[in-house]
């Protein structure tokens, strides 16, 4: 996981990091006023505690197994779950820190060698206990390690033979130490963070300012910019999407960043008066982009923006005062440091995510994405169940539903966006019926009814829980409108001609059921056989792509026309007959009776539709019963 | 002097009946309906439809079904060499029939489609019926007058000879189609929607535009290379699933024959054919004992002057129909005849 560097703890940087983290404090009080708008998730919170005989510790990374690593008194520390917090010692000298830990337990961090070395990286685990990972300097150099990946690779910085400026390196277990070197004029650089593709983040120092950098292996170093206005920029933490962080300063205060290959680097949040102090340190990113920082523990997220963990009540009720988050793992749990009952103690704060699952009432769905599949018109009995951290059913929480409609989907623009009038369908709990319904899932899960529009598409639901709980949707959430197993007709045909209009509608018009389909075609190559000086067939409009109610808005100007509205289920196809307004390309009235007859003989009826009128009149085939 | 208020009271009350029940017989006419006309037999569908300009009418037109005649259909098959079969009938319209007749046709088993005949002023086709639907070897066989004019066909007390098509399959009973002939519906616009109340109705309506008759149909699938077990098997599921739903045959009778063919069946597995037709012909021996007069000749045309398909008048004393008997007669013979042949199985 991404560890917790903060560079300005460097030797020779600290003045500067006071000018801002005073501004910083100041607003602390605004913090409290504005951090709300996080979703409440239900948190617990556990005291790391410290070593035996000691009294204080700080937690600096977090792996996604749970494993904490950080420093408590003067020693490194790992703490797990189950084994509690357990001493990594030193290389010799009198103390030590972790920063970082990967997933298969490896730690790194910084320990002193024995006098009269100083700082040397370290790489601990559990089988080879903790290897001096040395230093570009030799012996008499220093270095420190910030973060590990999950191949085992390390970065950190170490000073050059000369002991005065600072290298990012890149540690493996086969090469060894490897300089990175710097961005064009810079005069140091250190390494803070690495992911699982071997991407490297970091800050370059020049004579008045810093600037970040991303090292990849193929292409280098690259510096990252800055922000609009900023003078300076740092970054610290990388995730395996390759998304990094850090903060700029603009005036004197930090603006915290986000940069990614794509969108470049972007300002976090909308800097008001400079209040965005919250994650004005972000310290780690997970997976997700949820990242965490802040002198004042802070969590910012783009879809909840940012939460002010001291607000949390499992927090504020125990006791807590949490002055920094430095890391986050992709499960979202932080780990940091904090005050309680007078001491600094480590801590380790996690979501009780509950997730809100929607199925078919005996818990089925389609498949991974289609809770069910239902002829337009029709209604569908669904569930919403929430579910805790151990997949068990939580009752009698209060749940919101909405159901919308993809607006492609079906055969259709959904919604008109003329007329938005297109019918959408409704959801129903038995007790009120819309687009939106509540109720509480008691102890069972909440039933609720969702009755089909009449046109075919996808009906995505979303599901909430309220009552300030919150929750998160997962599996199956769209329900199928449609009618299954229509075939396209082929437009390539020596016995047929498809006419007949789509601009109202995405998908072409000619779908039909596979037997209509063989009797339309059959009806024309009888047709042809019969008069093979004739025009062939031109074939109106049949079903759209999924079938269901078949309008024409955008066609006829007017909003929601339905002219088809009996070409729903892939059964009926509309066939040209108009010798006045198609002499030529049309069933002429010498034929039209025969072709009625072979219609008659396959099974269907093909009746006069708009009989007389020189626009419509065209003969509506009913292929099967 | 005291009249008058009376009188006006008695006038207003009369005004506001009269007021009423024109009320009433305006809101009756504009519901939505389908009714059968008794005098004619003719549908009156009343719909909420369109006008010219796509603004809301009600509209009113009259369905004529094609169902006003009363036809029968004599149905013969023989066997053109020992593998294909020839079915012919001779369609009759009776002199009751309000419509000319104009339309014939089955739904068949394996056919040739190139072996079709068609009578003289008549034309006809053999389609596939739902091949991309895993049906395959059904077809649509079927035969119309061929004539532009809506009204034109086979009149009342006439019969049409010549309707053949040939087939490897050997028969079973089914339903023929047959149409009286009259204009098709026409609508002044769409017609009612799939929302409006007649709808359901209307479409029942529709799907029974036809009068079926039992005829002799090749159902009954005939393996090639053959197959004696497969096709006995196919005979029992005839009489199982097809005769006995269509009330042709006594349960108990279909249960006495469905043993002796199920016999048959096992002695050919057994490599036994003369078991298999010692059990043939006690089943064939059933069957006589209902219908003496069967035509016991395997050869020729199977002329049984006196099949009327469904229409016959089984006597009281007879467990199976006339033409159910006869197909089974026919397809029990022409197994024990495969079974002498000595390159068959």
């Amino acid at each position: 996981m991404t560890p917790t560097p903060f560079v300005a703890r460097i030797a020779g940087e600290s003045e500067r990091m006071k000018t801002y983290r005073n501004s910083i404090l100041s607003t602390v009080l605004w913090i409290f006023l504005t951090a709300t708008c996080h979703a409440q998730t239900t948190w617990t919170i556990i005291n790391l505690g410290v070593l035996p005989g000691g009294r204080a510790s700080s937690a600096n990374s977090i792996n996604n197994s749970g494993q904490v690593v950080g420093r408590a008194d003067s020693d490194a520390f790992l703490w797990s779950s189950g084994s509690g917090m357990q001493d990594l010692g030193t290389l010799g000298g009198t103390q030590s820190t972790a920063r970082g830990i990967n997933g298969s337990g490896q730690v790194v961090g910084n320990s002193l060698v024995p006098f009269p070395g100083g700082n040397h990286a370290f790489l601990w685990s559990s089988g080879l206990g903790m290897q001096d990972l040395g230093t570009l300097a030799g012996d008499m150099g220093v270095s420190d390690a910030y973060g590990i990946n999950n191949s085992g690779q390390v970065v950190g910085w170490s000073s050059t033979v000369g002991g005065s400026v600072q290298r990012p390196f890149l540690w493996s277990s086969g090469s060894g130490m490897q300089n990175l070197g710097t961005l064009p004029g810079a005069s140091d650089c250190v390494a803070s963070g690495i992911n699982d593709s071997s991407q490297v983040v970091g800050t370059c120092f020049f004579s008045s300012f810093r600037h970040a950098f991303l090292w990849s292996p193929g292409s280098g170093m690259q510096d990252l910019g800055i922000l609009p206005g900023a003078s300076d920029c740092q970054a610290f933490g990388i995730s395996d999407n390759g998304q990094v962080v850090g903060f700029c300063l603009i005036s004197n205060f930090p603006r915290p960043f986000l940069w990614s290959s794509g969108s470049g680097m972007q300002n976090l949040g909308p800097l008001p008066s400079g209040n965005d102090v919250l994650v004005s340190e972000p310290a780690g990113i997970n997976n997700s982009g949820q990242v965490v920082g802040g002198v004042h523990a802070a969590l910012w997220s783009s879809g909840s923006g940012t939460l002010d963990l001291n607000t949390l009540p499992a927090v504020s009720s125990a006791g807590w005062s949490l002055g920094t988050a430095n890391a986050i793992n992709n499960a979202g749990q932080i780990v940091g440091s904090g005050t309680i009952n007078g001491q600094l103690h480590a801590y380790l704060l996690t979501p009780v995510n509950h997730v809100i699952k929607l199925s078919r009432p005996d818990g089925s769905s389609i498949n991974d994405t289609i809770l069910d599949e239902i002829e337009p018109g029709k209604t569908t009995t669904l569930i919403a169940r929430v579910y805790d951290q151990n997949n068990q059913v939580v009752p009698n929480v209060d749940v919101q539903l909405e159901v919308k409609v993809k607006e492609h989907s079906g055969g259709h623009l959904h919604p008109n966006i003329d007329t938005r009038n297109r019918p959408e369908g409704y959801l129903s709990n038995g007790v009120t019926a819309g687009a939106i319904v509540s109720g509480n899932t008691g102890s069972a899960g909440l039933l609720f009814a969702f009755v089909t529009p009449d046109p075919a598409g996808d009906h995505p639901i979303t599901a909430k829980c309220t009552g300030g709980k919150t929750c998160t949707q997962q599996g199956p959430d769209t329900v199928w409108v449609g009618i299954k197993g229509l075939v396209t007709l082929s437009s390539v045909s020596a016995t047929y001609e498809l006419v007949g209009f789509t601009q109202s509608h995405p998908a072409d018009s000619h779908r039909l059921t596979p037997k209509s389909s063989d009797n339309i075609g059959a009806a024309a190559t009888i047709y042809r056989s019969r008069f093979p000086t004739a025009p062939i067939l031109r074939l109106n409009d049949a079903s759209l792509e999924r079938g269901g109610l078949f309008d024409s808005s955008a066609h006829t100007g007017k909003p929601w026309q339905i002219p088809h509205e009996t070409h729903r289920l892939g059964k009926e196809i509309d066939v040209r007959w108009n010798p006045i307004k198609w002499p030529d390309t049309g069933i002429s009235d010498n034929n039209v009776v025969k072709f009625q007859k072979i219609i008659l003989d396959l099974g269907g009826v093909a009746q006069r539709a708009y009989v007389g009128n020189p626009n419509n009149q065209h003969l509506h085939v009913i292929l099967e019963h | 002097m005291k009249i008058i208020p009376i009188r006006a009271a008695v006038r207003s009350r009369i005004l506001a009946g009269l007021l009423l029940t024109v009320t009433s017989i305006a809101v009756y006419a504009q519901q939505e309906s389908i009714v059968l006309d008794p005098s004619t037999g003719n549908f009156i569908i009343t719909y909420q439809g369109l006008d010219a300009d796509d603004n809301p009418k009600w509209q009113q037109v009259t369905y004529v079904p094609p169902t006003k005649v009363n036809p029968d259909v004599r149905s013969w098959f023989r066997p053109s060499d020992n593998s294909i079969i020839t079915y012919s009938y001779r369609v009759h319209n009776r002199r009751d029939s309000k419509q000319n007749l104009e339309g014939f046709g089955i739904r068949a088993n394996d056919v040739d489609p190139s072996s079709q005949t068609t009578p003289n002023g008549w034309s006809g086709f053999v389609t596939p019926d739902g091949a991309s639907v895993g049906t395959a070897n059904r077809f649509i066989v079927a035969w119309s007058f061929d004539s532009d004019d809506p009204y034109a066909g086979l009149l009342p007390g006439r019969s049409v000879d010549g309707f053949t098509v040939k087939s490897s399959d050997i028969p079973g009973v089914g339903n023929a189609r047959l149409r009286g002939a009259t204009d098709s519906i026409g609508f002044p616009d769409e017609g009612p929607g799939d929302n409006n109340p007649v709808y359901p109705e209307f479409k029942k309506v529709l799907a029974n535009d036809h009068v079926p008759r039992k005829v002799a149909i090749p159902l009954i699938y005939v393996p090639s290379p053959f197959d004696a077990t497969l096709v006995l098997s196919g005979i029992q599921k005839h009489i199982d699933n097809s005769l006995v739903s269509m009330a042709l045959i006594d349960p108990a009778f279909a249960a006495q024959l469905d043993r002796l063919i199920q016999a048959a069946a096992n002695s050919v597995r057994l490599n036994n054919p003369k078991g298999a037709s010692e059990q043939i012909k006690d089943a064939l021996k059933l069957l006589r004992k209902e219908h003496e007069d069967m035509d016991k000749d395997n050869g020729d045309r199977d002329n049984d002057k006196d099949d009327k398909g469904s229409d016959d008048k089984k006597s009281k004393s007879a467990l199976i129909d006339r033409l159910a008997a006869r197909v089974l007669d026919f397809d029990l013979r022409y197994v024990e005849r495969r079974l002498k042949t000595k390159d068959d199985k």
